[in-house]
């Protein structure tokens, strides 16, 4: 085993690893505010479909190569500078933030039950893309450039690692910066003692439906921009087809439960699910392999793994009660 | 909702609201993916197109894209059948059993299954092309082109066409370069542009230098492009997803097999059940004559050289007329060392029936094994 190798093998784990990360943060915050969001994945998806059509927008002044059927240009021929993938990933989240508003209205305002809400909230978003998104798949979308461009040999077996997109550490260092803004700040605390009891907190006279609406929004910009990875990014090429989260959104889901709400360990979760990703195709050629290997385990490994630990996890009640939100999920009716 | 909207069709066809009522043959097509991917769905779908082109009214045609293989796939079939359909062309191996389980309650109706082997009654035919010809030239245009002599083999599942491509591919490869090891990994989908990108980084970051696919999405292609890296195109010409990567597409051209087979099921003509496999290679009879259902795309002449473009383009004019087959006997063996039974009893090649329709060995020189 090579060092390079072994560096390749870490770019594709971070690569697997951010887009959950990022909606994994969003839905951190909003279950510590003690509401439960399960529409990740259908905030995702609008925002991956958004980030593609945006994309392909905004690029074609600076197309290059004509496509063949005379509009727009060739698949990522042409390159997104920085400053317009950045407004494409901001406009994805915008996506997201617009969707999850829907589903702030529907639970804060309407009082509907958040998992009910949460999962028509997914199937929403699924059912617009396929409505919305289908034969886009070969639009002109440029090819995001790199950090290091062609001077990417220059930097060694390093090469590869640096230039992965700067999202994938803007999101390892977000994520661990709200770890520490939920138990350093003011703000932290507030949203902490509105997920532990929003009774109590709002007897303090805490704005309990406000930060829980910032909290929910804050959600849904980091899962359409996890979206915008997914379509932009993460196979190096712009790509969109119906369905591309392919259960995301739920992994991010699971990542919480498997971090029992905990920001380092969520980062350190995801790590583990980006690794059991990218093993499915490494270890496909391991000599000696028994032959339900391949075609049975190695696909199923990153849903076993999660199943596994959460299963170890739950044997342990307290230390789920001890970072749980207590008021988790649970209908807030202030003056009842 | 496309497949929705396109069963609203079916249904207003069957009922005679639609124009497409005068038809005097109604023509339906199960698609294992969506039209736009690029490859292999998006090929049939041009055959679609040619038949309307070709016969005007007198033919109506409907699809249903996103078709799952397997069980699923019964209810889709049986929706073209139970609407009117005179003739339904099912486009995956996947769809083998469901269609066989159809075509034996609608016995009126005829299907076409492509690249499968079963035809348990009369109204079914099968048909496939002789893809393993394209990827002869692929081998050769490999062994020439690596630098690393490793060759990354994108593979989707481990049926007879997938294991026939690669046992192709790796013959001519290794015959030009005996040093060359193929890497083949399996991420069990026709369609999944993610996976096909991870395993084609997979490849790379274990060496390959060369990315070939049988898989549909123009994702490897677009991988090899940002990792320089070269690739070939499946399907449909990739060309264009990797200026630089890309060396030449294998495309499938189902076009007149599909006119062929409307005009003979306009004609009364049309046959299947147990002899009727029609299998077209670069030619349409093997020999030379008329047009198969494979064709070699965009060579990109510029990365090849001169000297590289003539020679595989002398090859694919060999493998058209028939003068070279893809798998000679001479030196032939499987991965275990044993001589195939038909070249033990003198044969110059391996022949399509039975030996290619069904086998499941790989051929000496394959390090890795079949998965099960």
């Amino acid at each position: 085993m090579e060092w390079a190798y072994l560096v390749l093998t870490l770019v594709s784990v971070l690569n697997f690893a951010t887009p959950l990360l990022l909606a994994a943060t969003g839905e951190l915050v909003v279950e510590k505010s003690g509401v439960l969001n399960l529409g990740v994945e259908g905030m995702m998806i609008v925002g991956a479909m958004t980030a593609y059509f945006v994309g392909a927008h905004i690029d074609l002044e600076v197309c290059t190569v004509p496509h063949f059927s005379g509009v727009g240009c060739l698949v990522g021929t042409s390159s997104l500078p920085f400053e317009r993938f950045a407004m494409v990933v901001l406009t994805a989240g915008l996506a997201g933030v617009a969707l999850s508003l829907l589903f702030a209205l529907l639970v804060l305002g309407f009082r509907s039950n958040q998992v009910a809400t949460g999962l028509g909230l997914t199937l929403l978003g699924l059912t617009l893309t396929n409505a919305l998104g289908a034969g886009s798949g070969d639009l002109k979308v440029g090819r995001v450039e790199t950090v290091l461009g062609t001077t990417v040999n220059e930097w060694g077996i390093w090469g590869p690692l640096l230039n992965m997109n700067p999202m994938v550490w803007l999101t390892i260092g977000l994520c661990f910066a709200v770890g520490w803004a939920l138990t350093h700040t003011r703000l932290g605390l507030i949203i902490r003692a509105i997920g532990e009891n929003h009774d109590s907190a709002h007897t303090l006279g805490l704005p309990v439906v406000w930060i829980r609406l910032g909290a929910i929004s804050f959600g849904g910009l980091c899962a359409g921009m996890a979206g915008a990875y997914l379509s932009m990014i993460q196979i190096g090429a712009p790509l969109w087809k119906e369905g591309i989260t392919a259960g995301a959104g739920w992994l991010a889901l699971a990542l919480i439960l498997f971090a029992t709400w905990r920001a380092e360990r969520v980062v350190f979760g995801a790590l583990i699910f980006g690794f059991t990703l990218a093993l499915e195709l490494r270890l496909q050629t391991l000599p000696g392999l028994p032959s339900w290997f391949v075609p049975w385990l190695l696909p199923s490994l990153p849903y076993l793994i999660p199943i596994v630990v959460l299963t170890l996890i739950s044997l342990d009640a307290r230390a789920i009660r001890r970072n749980a939100p207590a008021s988790l999920g649970k209908l807030f009716e202030p003056g009842s | 909702m496309k497949r929705v909207l396109s069963l609203f069709t079916a249904a207003a066809l069957s009922l005679g609201f639609a124009t497409g009522a005068s038809a005097e043959l109604k023509v339906g097509f199960i698609y294992v993916g969506p039209v736009e991917d690029l490859g292999w769905t998006f090929r049939h779908d041009e055959g679609r197109k040619a038949i309307e082109k070709h016969f005007g009214n007198k033919v109506s045609t409907t699809f249903i894209e996103n078709v799952p293989e397997g069980p699923a796939a019964v209810d889709a079939i049986t929706d073209l059948a139970e609407t009117g359909h005179d003739l339904i062309f099912t486009t995956s191996f996947g769809f083998m059993n469901p269609t066989n389980t159809v075509a034996a309650n609608y016995p009126k109706v005829k299907f076409e299954h492509a690249t499968g082997f079963t035809r348990n009654t009369d109204n079914i035919a099968t048909f496939s092309a002789r893809f393993y010809e394209g990827r002869v030239i692929q081998g050769l245009i490999a062994s020439k082109m690596t630098k690393t002599n490793k060759i990354g083999y994108i593979a989707s599942f481990p049926i007879p066409e997938v294991i026939r491509g690669i046992n192709a591919f790796t013959l001519e490869a290794r015959k030009h370069n005996p040093n060359i090891e193929v890497d083949i990994r399996w991420v069990f989908s026709w369609f999944d542009p993610a996976k096909e990108a991870e395993a084609a980084t997979a490849l790379i970051d274990a060496g390959a230098d060369i990315i070939v696919q049988h898989t549909d999405s123009p994702a490897p292609v677009q991988v090899a492009e940002s990792r320089g890296v070269y690739a070939f195109g499946q399907a449909s010409d990739m060309s264009r997803f990797g200026p630089n990567a890309h060396l030449v597409s294998i495309v499938d051209n189902w076009d007149s097999y599909y006119i062929d087979r409307v005009q003979a099921a306009l004609d009364g003509t049309w046959s299947g059940g147990a002899t009727a496999d029609t299998w077209w290679g670069l030619s349409k009879d093997g020999k030379g004559n008329g047009i198969g259902m494979v064709e070699m795309a965009s060579y990109n002449e510029k990365v090849l050289g001169s000297a590289l473009y003539a020679e595989a383009k002398a090859l694919e004019t060999a493998l058209f007329k028939g003068d070279r087959h893809a798998f000679p006997c001479a030196g032939l063996k499987k991965q275990d060392g044993s001589i195939p039974e038909e070249c033990a009893s003198g044969a110059p090649h391996l022949v399509d029936f039975p030996t290619l329709v069904t086998k499941d060995w790989y051929i000496e020189g394959i390090t890795q094994s079949i998965p099960k």
